[in-house]
């Protein structure tokens, strides 16, 4: 199991399972933390958009200087932060 | 029935089945975000007023954005027995779709299914049985083609039909549920990628990508241009010399050119003549302004930019510029703002209503109006510093973009909050509806002619009457010497940038007369765009910020425009 980050480009990927921690906020600074940027929250939001345990994605490419990774799921290409994506973790095949 | 609420994911087509039901002119934009504030509209099913809500787009109903918010809040306080929810779904992402299809199928209210861009599902190989889908969710489904006017007849006819479905399914196993329908009503053959898809994917592609965004945005720029200065050149200045100016310079000999009456209307005739620019009379300048000089650059950005959104361009233009947007605190979706701003900072702010946190929102909504010329701005900055080309324009555009940056920068340093990564769906390209396209456009000119034209003839009504008064030398004495001390502009210059308050294009305007050098043209023009947002703008800020983020956001641009305008004053 690896993840999203490492796996290869164009090749069909199974999500395994979802790891988010505090990765995926950039830039944070002082208190005040949102409702609705909890882990729950995050996964919530990537199901919502159909990354989730046992779907099939692929990912298309990565954009370099830290920036965000391309995955197509279903019929529709979906951007996601390194963080994120690092928090992603697939196999590879069917 | 008294109301039918349109619920469905962003990019569903949701705001176009709107215009298919009540003709009435709205916005239908291809990224999510534009329906910030829901639209409403009536219809007539079986000679009844029907209202009609545009909910904003959701993908469940947990709220995870302003936008989102709104549309919980809708479904909170409408009444199950008096309302009707019409779910809109993209048939080509039937399985992500339902997740909100099985929520509102649980909540109170009758709901009909509607399965759009149905003729996309053929392209792209999927089958979808849409009776048996209809039996399994005990509710009637409906597949449309919003932009042909496809299925909206049998929409007509079967909403009396809708009914509560009173799924009980608990959010874990939600999925597995969906599952088990998409297995029932929809197979998928294989399909070879179609051109669309092709392009989708170089235009995401790092290194690809950029060099597609650097044509599109030249080509955009271009066209920009060309269909501004056409119609300023083919159109509106000859109407204005041709049959305007005979009637002003009959009814000037007609008043007197020594009467008040006279300063008002038409303004001081410079050699004998009317200048446009100069005169600054109600029915001279004040129409000119406008109409000629800037209604025209309107007319043309917003056409670009309508084609920018139906297609779909925007939120992959967004992952292109995540780095570079992160750099000012926010993620790439941010640029959709700043893009909006360039038409109208008004638009601008309400848009970003998209991005997550409070701290996102304020970076992007104090950034743009100090840093991003509006249209009417960036057309009166054309015309007076368009004579010395190149030189005297690009040290203005250059300067605020700096601006942009190091304001930025130093926001995300010092402004607490957090800044969450990108996280987006990017639409599919679809090809623009040309109807709804021209519409939209209409809208939005329609927008500019009702809102600025009255702001616009008010400000050079106060300029005339100030200087009438003597309110303007007034200022100017006690003003002007740390004006020209700190920015090296005429104490007259003053005058401008009180009314820079009311309309910018007036302000910048305003400096036609003052027989200013051009580097003394460039301080003014970027002291304007900085200084402090036009009325319309700041009454915006106010409500989407708040009192103590606007006042703060506020002293960030006063200080950083005089700090700039100081810098530039040294240079030239």
């Amino acid at each position: 199991m690896i993840s999203l980050l490492e796996a290869k480009k164009n090749v069909p990927l199974r999500v395994k399972s979802v790891e988010i921690s505090g990765t995926v906020i950039t830039g944070m600074r002082g208190r005040g933390r949102r409702r609705g940027t909890g882990r729950k929250n995050w996964c919530r939001r990537l199901s919502n958009l159909g990354i989730r345990e046992g779907v099939i994605i692929r990912k298309l490419s990565v954009h370099p200087f830290f920036g965000p990774v391309i995955v197509r799921v279903g019929n529709c290409e979906i951007a996601v932060g390194r963080g994120m994506a690092s928090a992603i973790l697939v196999e590879e095949g069917k | 029935m008294k109301r039918i609420l349109l619920f469905g994911n962003p990019n569903v087509g949701k705001s176009a089945i709107f215009t298919r039901l009540t003709g009435v002119r709205v916005i239908a934009s291809n990224y999510p975000g534009t329906t910030v504030e829901y639209l409403s509209g009536k219809t007539r099913i079986d000679n009844k007023d029907i209202a009609v809500i545009d909910v904003p787009g959701t993908y469940s109903l947990y709220p995870d954005s302003p936008a989102e918010e709104v549309a919980k809040k809708i479904l909170d306080k409408s009444n199950p027995k008096e309302t009707v929810i019409v779910n809109v779904v993209d048939s080509t992402n039937l399985e992500r779709n339902l997740h909100l299809t099985l929520q509102l199928l649980s909540t109170k209210f009758p709901v009909v299914v509607l399965l759009n861009f149905w003729d996309e599902t053929k392209h792209k190989g999927i089958t979808i049985d849409s009776n048996n889908l209809s039996n399994l969710l005990k509710v009637p489904v409906i597949p449309t083609v919003a932009i042909t006017g496809y299925g909206i007849q049998e929409l007509r006819e079967k909403i009396g039909e809708a009914k509560t479905s009173k799924f009980k399914i608990k959010e874990k196993d939600i999925w597995n549920f969906i599952g088990k329908i998409i297995r029932e009503v929809q197979s998928i053959e294989h399909h070879h990628h179609t051109f669309p898809q092709i392009l989708e994917e170089i235009s995401t592609n790092p290194l690809l990508g950029i060099v597609f965004a650097g044509i599109v945005l030249v080509l955009s720029f271009m066209i920009i241009r060309l269909i501004g200065e056409g119609l300023i050149g083919l159109v509106f200045t000859p109407l204005f010399e041709n049959l305007w100016t005979p009637v002003l310079l009959k009814f000037s000999s007609f008043l007197g050119d020594a009467t008040i009456l006279h300063k008002i209307l038409i303004g001081e005739l410079i050699e004998g003549k009317i200048d446009f620019y100069q005169s600054f009379g109600l029915l001279s300048t004040g129409l000119f302004i406008p109409i000629a000089a800037v209604l025209p650059y309107i007319i043309s950005f917003y056409f670009v930019l309508s084609i920018l959104e139906d297609t779909g361009y925007l939120p992959r233009l967004a992952v292109l510029v995540d780095r570079l947007m992160h750099q000012i605190g926010i993620h790439g979706m941010g640029i959709v703002p700043m893009f909006l701003s360039f038409g109208c900072n008004v638009p601008g702010v309400l848009a970003t209503r998209i991005m997550e946190t409070r701290r996102e929102r304020f970076i992007a909504a104090t950034v743009m109006s100090i840093s991003i010329p509006c249209m009417a701005q960036t057309a009166m900055i054309f015309g007076l510093l368009g004579k010395y080309g190149v030189k005297g324009i690009a040290p203005v555009f250059l300067t605020l973009f700096l601006v942009w940056i190091i304001v930025g920068k130093l926001m995300a340093r010092y402004v607490s909050g957090e800044s969450p990564e990108i996280f987006t769906e990017i639409p599919p390209y679809r090809v623009p509806h040309f109807q709804v396209l021209f519409k939209k456009v209409w809208l939005r000119v329609g927008w500019f002619i009702k809102e600025a034209l009255p702001f616009v003839l008010i400000g050079v009504l106060i300029v005339d009457l100030s200087y009438i008064f003597g309110f303007i030398d007034f200022m100017s004495r006690i003003f002007g010497g740390p004006l020209t001390k700190i920015l090296g502009i005429p104490a007259e210059a003053i005058a401008a940038l009180l009314i820079g308050f009311l309309r910018k294009d007036v302000a910048i305007g305003m400096l036609a007369p003052l027989g200013l050098s051009m580097g003394q043209l460039i301080t003014a023009s970027v002291v304007l765009t900085m200084y402090f947002p036009c009325v319309a703008t700041f009454v915006v800020l106010f409500k989407e910020l708040g009192f103590w983020d606007t006042l703060k956001s506020s002293a960030i641009m006063i200080s950083s425009a005089f700090f700039v305008g100081w810098i530039l004053n040294l240079i030239y």
